[in-house]
């Protein structure tokens, strides 16, 4: 598999650090955590829509990573192989709490962007933004933040997610054809 | 758009998503809390080697896996262990031949069962049993049953086709998974583990 331009999923460290792991020093698991917690934070923020859900999602799936390395085939690849029980993790969340995600609070998407250098307006659009993509289909959604927020290439895309490329690029077309509808409506108000 | 093309708009949009979130700044933190009463592997680690090659090592000296092995009809086998009560415990669902015909639980003639063994190695525990969709979840349902030389608890529980959701229950209150099996969220938000027996040709 061609590693993309996008999430520096694997880490030659990586594969000492699960050995270390397997060997009883639970302690340097704290390593990949903090390795890969940045990371994943907001694939699985922008996913879910609240930082709340997006938590839930992130400690479930670095412990179920934790509860299954011994099969891991390949320590060297941690990261990714982390992502794809992320992003399993991320799709039973977001079917379990659908109509939740409907329901968009104001406050959380200005912190989830929180950033002091842009102004109101920024942080508006911002929000426009994270609302339109909570109204597409999680397929599509999901298709999105791996091909263009996460800069993963079709075929990793289709390592992690289990679709096939031609699918998923469908999805990816219709996700932003969803997008700049929804979008370019806001724009024009 | 295709791979290839270049949309202004679009990468506007991916740009702004791709600013930063936070987490809660305790979220390392309760992540390592959470490992703690977790299973963890244990063995020698063989990279690249299937997970079968890895476990069998452990259980394979049991009498009704040996015998599993023998046939050659293991469909899974999985090795964990936990820290918290001070010996190993390792998890096995095995299933086995011969094929069984009985009635199933929902009352269809002639359907054919697959004897499934389940063990959990925990040398500590006072008691252990399998928990799943086919005994409706009752901890009384399945007890295991202890073989003092090996440490090891073990129960075979015949299942029909299909597949079954589960857990190992350790004195009653600690949920264990098979790591080396699917796992699915339960209706209440923990994972359970799942075993798909295939009706044998």
């Amino acid at each position: 598999m061609t590693l993309s331009r996008g999430l520096p999923i694997q880490n030659n460290d990586d594969a000492t650090i699960v050995a270390r792991v397997l060997a009883g020093e639970t302690g340097a698991y704290a390593t990949l955590v903090a390795r890969y917690r940045a990371q994943f934070s907001r694939y699985a923020v922008r996913m879910l829509g609240n930082r709340e859900d997006a938590e839930e999602a992130m400690q479930d799936a670095f412990v179920r990573a934790y509860r299954s390395l011994a099969s891991c085939e390949d320590p060297e690849r941690f990261g990714s192989w982390l992502f794809r029980i992320l992003a399993n993790r991320c799709r039973t969340a977001g079917t379990r709490r659908g109509r939740r995600e409907k329901t968009f609070v104001r406050d959380e998407v200005a912190l989830l962007g929180a950033s002091q250098d842009h102004p109101a307006e920024g942080a508006a659009w911002r929000e426009e933004i994270q609302r339109a993509l909570l109204q597409l289909d999680a397929d599509q959604r999901e298709a999105f933040l791996l091909k263009h927020v996460e800069d993963l290439g079709y075929e990793e895309m289709s390592e992690i997610t289990g679709v096939g490329v031609s699918a998923l690029k469908m999805r990816v077309k219709r996700a932003c054809e969803r997008l700049r509808g929804l979008l370019q409506e806001v724009q024009r108000d | 758009m295709t791979d290839l093309e270049f949309d202004p708009f679009i990468d506007e949009i991916a740009r702004e998503l791709k600013r930063p979130v936070r987490l809660d700044a305790r979220f390392d933190d309760r992540v390592m809390a959470a490992l703690e009463p977790a299973v963890i592997p244990i063995g020698e680690r063989r990279v690249k080697a299937p997970w079968y090659r890895l476990s069998l090592s452990f259980p394979a000296s049991l009498g009704g896996l040996a015998a599993a092995a023998a046939i050659g009809a293991i469909a899974a086998v999985g090795v964990m262990a936990t820290r918290d009560s001070g010996g190993p415990q390792v998890a096995s669902t095995v299933i086995d031949t011969p094929l069984v015909p009985v009635s199933t639980s929902s009352g269809e003639p002639g359907a054919v069962l697959r004897e499934t063994q389940f063990i959990m190695v925990a040398p500590t525990a006072s008691s252990v049993s399998v928990v799943g969709h086919f005994n409706d979840w009752d901890m009384a349902a399945a007890p295991m049953v202890y073989d003092s030389v090996h440490g090891a608890w073990s129960v075979t529980i015949p299942l029909p086709p299909g597949r079954h959701e589960f857990q190992y229950v350790i004195d009653g209150k600690q949920r264990v998974n098979d790591p080396t099996l699917p796992q699915v969220s339960s209706d209440f938000g923990s994972p359970n583990s799942v075993i798909t027996i295939y009706p044998k040709e």
